[in-house]
């Protein structure tokens, strides 16, 4: 399968703050790419580059198959872009919008637009200066999903919004998937779950990791044991150790089935062991936790 | 160009109120402004008279809300797309560039340029000219306009994001050019001081292409911050040009060494300083400045018969008796003409104050480099006065001013895109009032070369008017320009009258070539210096 974005070695400085750190990974064709991180972890950075909105420092961003850097005019009637950054046509009314940008789009869908239209409820005729930030979201949506994009790049489409408009954007976006790309950043994690097939954790400007969903589901445990001794040194994909009543808790990050349940047994001879499955939003707290915990680390050690 | 039509429209419909505004203040300009050369009998004939000094003021309000309105309209439909900032709704949009660009110039050829030409020719109907005769000037102040307003306010406009911005941004360029107006009017160098049929040729095609290329960089690649320094370093260039460009130089090559004036088989141009008991050597200078002003009254002979010279610049080299020499810079002479015949004139040179001092009232040698245009007559008119308006071949319209005052003896002219040809302008003023008897003077036939004196039928007044080199159009809102010619004689205390059916003779010259003399002065000595001071 081709890859819809490929990044590499990417790096955006702004005077000293590195706000991209050699990021490289890439997104294959289809796929539903959630890209996940605290503030500031330079996700709005990352998609600014994607679009040519900024320029990288270093490295470079294969859009479709083409430098980020060359991104302009028609190479736009492929790519869907929805931010809540991104400023709307706010002169006009939705109607007057939607017929604005129409001619601009050789491919788009008339009967998609009307019944994006009719299934987000959007008054065609009322100006976008005067909508709530939920209609303005899906007045956005709409002018993008319009013209089947082959990628739709998201950035924070969800946040703030009241949770029946964002079940109403998931739903279109589920809707859309088939033949489309979705690169999405979010905070979201419980709603990414339910349909992102990709994630990418990037933390303070470095990608962390980018894997498909269902392998970054499989990897990850939490792992309690009661009894026995913590091995020391802790083996590296051990993050977050805590003690608990009667014994201790971790994350296992390289969970590989009944393999990794035995190496573990073998340092707990004779304790009762629980290996529990994370949703996405356990995974994503406890490798922020163990970053912060990590850098205290290091800021103790230096 | 679907496209280009496309964001044309949009914009066409977005900003339909500026568009109105800037249309009604054109209109209103070109139906209001030619009071200002509109002879007094039609603000009689219109009923205006009563408010004629009104609607003067009126029409230069508008000449200077015309420009002001298409700032508006220049800002609102760049920011519409705006270059500058991350957030604009376009920036991910299929736009292509080059369109967006062609969009915006051809709302600006719509609602601009297009209304502005309209207006012009309108100007030039009511001024009683044709205006498809004139269809290349008209296109060249357009180019004048784009050189000195439009693209630069254009350019301006891609490097801001809001109308605040661009004001703010305005104010800071108002501030620079009012830096550099200061710094030129308070030096000696730079080439201020000086009059060449080069003029400042260099400054449009530089801001045009200094700005045009901001304003391509911007659209092509939204280079910011380039594009900013790009427009700062415009009147930064702009000045270090005229300020590195020297006098002498732009005045030596415009006007080369008269070599061939001694070959000429007729008599030679011949200059000499002129002293008597009316004319002499002056110097003078406002007491606080730092420089004087020395006066030295000349005397052409050897003009021929039909031309004209004019002493357009003028500097000196001093030499004392030590054989040191005091350079005067070259400096510009207006309004001095030769004509056939003896003719008195005097130039005036700029002479550094301490510098006058170390030399006053010593003997030396001055030596006078002149820079002249020689003009041959092209044609005469002689028209008797109407009591209407009336045109002149080759120089524009006019009308007397009679009417208003019995004391009145000037005519208002008005001509096309700039002002006259260099023109002799002659009539016989009548020593009794219009009406009083029938006055009408004779023409005596006489050209500018054969000064008659006064005569029993009056008293002959002169004026010169206009100028030897022009460009298609001169850069103005208006296309129509006003001259005033002021008709002076001898008497200043004897009042004079110009009636209808005074003739009045206009002789027009043309260039026939520049060139350089020069005049040594020996024993020439300094007087002493009359003092006096500018009141504030």
């Amino acid at each position: 399968m081709d890859n819809a974005l490929a990044i590499e070695r990417l790096s955006k400085q702004f005077g000293k703050t590195l706000a991209l750190d050699q990021v490289s990974f890439a997104v294959p064709e289809g796929a539903i790419f959630a890209l996940v991180g605290a503030n500031g972890a330079g996700k709005t950075t990352l998609i600014r580059i994607l679009m040519n909105i900024a320029r990288p420092t270093e490295g470079r961003a294969l859009v479709l198959g083409g430098n980020s850097e060359d991104l302009s005019g028609k190479g736009f009637c492929e790519i869907g872009y929805v931010s809540e950054n991104q400023d709307l046509a706010d002169w006009t009314t939705v109607g007057g919008m939607l017929d604005y940008f129409r001619p601009f789009y050789p491919a788009w869908d008339r009967e998609l637009e009307s019944r994006l239209v009719r299934q987000f409820d959007l008054p065609l005729k009322r100006r976008l200066k005067h909508l709530s930030r939920g209609m303005r979201m899906k007045a956005a949506f709409v002018s993008s999903l319009a013209y089947r994009p082959r990628m739709l790049v998201l950035d924070e489409p969800l946040s703030g919004l009241d949770p029946f408009v964002r079940d109403e954007l998931i739903e279109s976006l589920r809707e859309q998937a088939a033949g489309t790309t979705v690169f999405l950043s979010s905070h979201d994690l419980a709603e990414i779950e339910s349909f992102a097939s990709h994630v990418g954790f990037l933390e303070e400007g470095r990608m962390l990791f980018s894997e498909p969903l269902p392998t970054l589901m499989g990897r990850f445990r939490e792992v309690t044991v009661s009894g026995g001794i913590v091995p020391r040194p802790l083996p590296p994909e051990w993050l977050n150790l805590e003690p608990i009543e009667g014994g201790f808790r971790w994350i296992h990050s390289v969970y590989r089935g009944p393999d990794s349940e035995a190496e573990v047994r073998s340092l707990f001879p004779g304790a009762a062991l629980r290996f529990a499955p994370m949703p996405l939003r356990s995974i994503f707290l406890a490798m922020a936790r163990s970053g912060r915990m990590k850098k205290r680390a290091e800021g103790r050690a230096a | 160009m679907r496209q280009i039509l496309h964001i044309f429209w949009k914009d066409a419909r977005r900003f339909w109120p500026e568009i109105l505004i800037s249309l009604a203040i054109t209109a209103a300009f070109a139906r209001i402004y030619p009071v200002n050369w509109l002879p007094h009998d039609q603000f009689y004939s219109r009923g205006l008279f009563q408010y004629a000094s009104q609607m003067q003021i009126l029409a230069n309000t508008l000449a200077g809300l015309l420009p002001a309105s298409w700032w508006l309209l220049i800002a609102r439909v760049i920011h519409a797309e705006a270059l500058v900032g991350e957030r604009q709704f376009w920036v991910t949009r299929p736009y292509e560039w080059p369109k967006l660009l062609a969009a915006k110039a051809l709302f600006l050829a719509a609602f601009l340029y297009l209304p502005f030409l309209a207006a012009e020719c309108a100007l030039l109907g009511e001024g009683g000219f044709q205006p498809l005769s004139y269809l290349p000037g008209l296109l060249f102040n357009l180019l004048l306009l784009s050189g000195i307003l439009i693209v630069p306010l254009v350019a301006l406009a891609t490097v801001t994001s809001t109308l605040v911005r661009m004001v703010l941004t305005l104010l800071g360029v108002a501030a620079v050019l009012a830096g550099v107006v200061f710094i030129g009017a308070n030096s000696d160098i730079g080439a201020g001081g000086v009059s060449t049929p080069y003029g400042d040729r260099y400054s449009i095609p530089a801001v045009l292409v200094m700005c045009g290329s901001a304003i391509v960089l911007m659209y092509a690649r939204r280079k910011v911050w380039f594009a900013r320094m790009l427009l700062f370093s415009v009147p930064v260039v702009i000045t270090v040009v005229a300020f590195s460009v020297p006098n002498a130089g732009m005045v030596e090559t415009a006007y080369p060494l008269g070599a061939d004036m001694a070959a000429r088989t007729d008599v030679p141009i011949q200059f000499a300083v002129h002293a008597d008991s009316q004319s002499k050597v002056e110097v003078s200078g406002d007491s606080r400045s730092d420089s004087v002003e020395v006066k030295i009254p000349l005397e052409a002979t050897g003009v021929l018969i039909g031309h004209v010279v004019t002493v357009d610049d003028v500097m000196g080299l001093a030499t004392d008796g030590r054989g040191v020499t005091h350079p005067l810079p070259w400096i510009a002479v207006y309004n001095h003409y030769y004509l056939h015949g003896d003719w008195l004139s005097s130039v005036d040179l700029k002479m550094k104050r301490a510098e006058y001092q170390a030399l006053k009232g010593k003997p030396l040698t001055l030596k006078l480099s002149l820079a002249l245009s020689e003009a041959k007559t092209e044609a005469v008119s002689r028209i008797a006065l109407p009591a209407h308006d009336f045109a002149v071949p080759g120089f524009g319209n006019c009308a007397g001013a009679h009417g208003m005052s019995a004391l009145m003896t000037s005519l208002g002219c008005w001509t096309a895109l700039h002002g006259p040809p260099l023109t002799f302008v002659k009539a016989n003023l009548e020593s009794t009032p219009c009406g009083g008897k029938a006055a009408l003077a004779q023409d005596d036939g006489s050209t500018p070369e054969t000064d008659p004196g006064p005569d029993a039928a009056g008293m002959h007044a002169t004026a010169w008017v206009g100028s030897l080199e022009h460009d298609p159009a001169d850069f103005g809102l208006t296309s129509v320009w006003n001259t005033g010619v002021s008709l002076a004689e001898g008497s200043y205390y004897q009042t004079k009258y110009l009636c209808p059916g005074t003739l009045i003779s206009f002789t027009r010259f043309g260039l026939v070539r520049r060139l350089r003399t020069v005049l040594t002065i020996p024993n020439f000595s300094l007087p002493e210096e009359n003092k006096y001071s500018v009141q504030e």
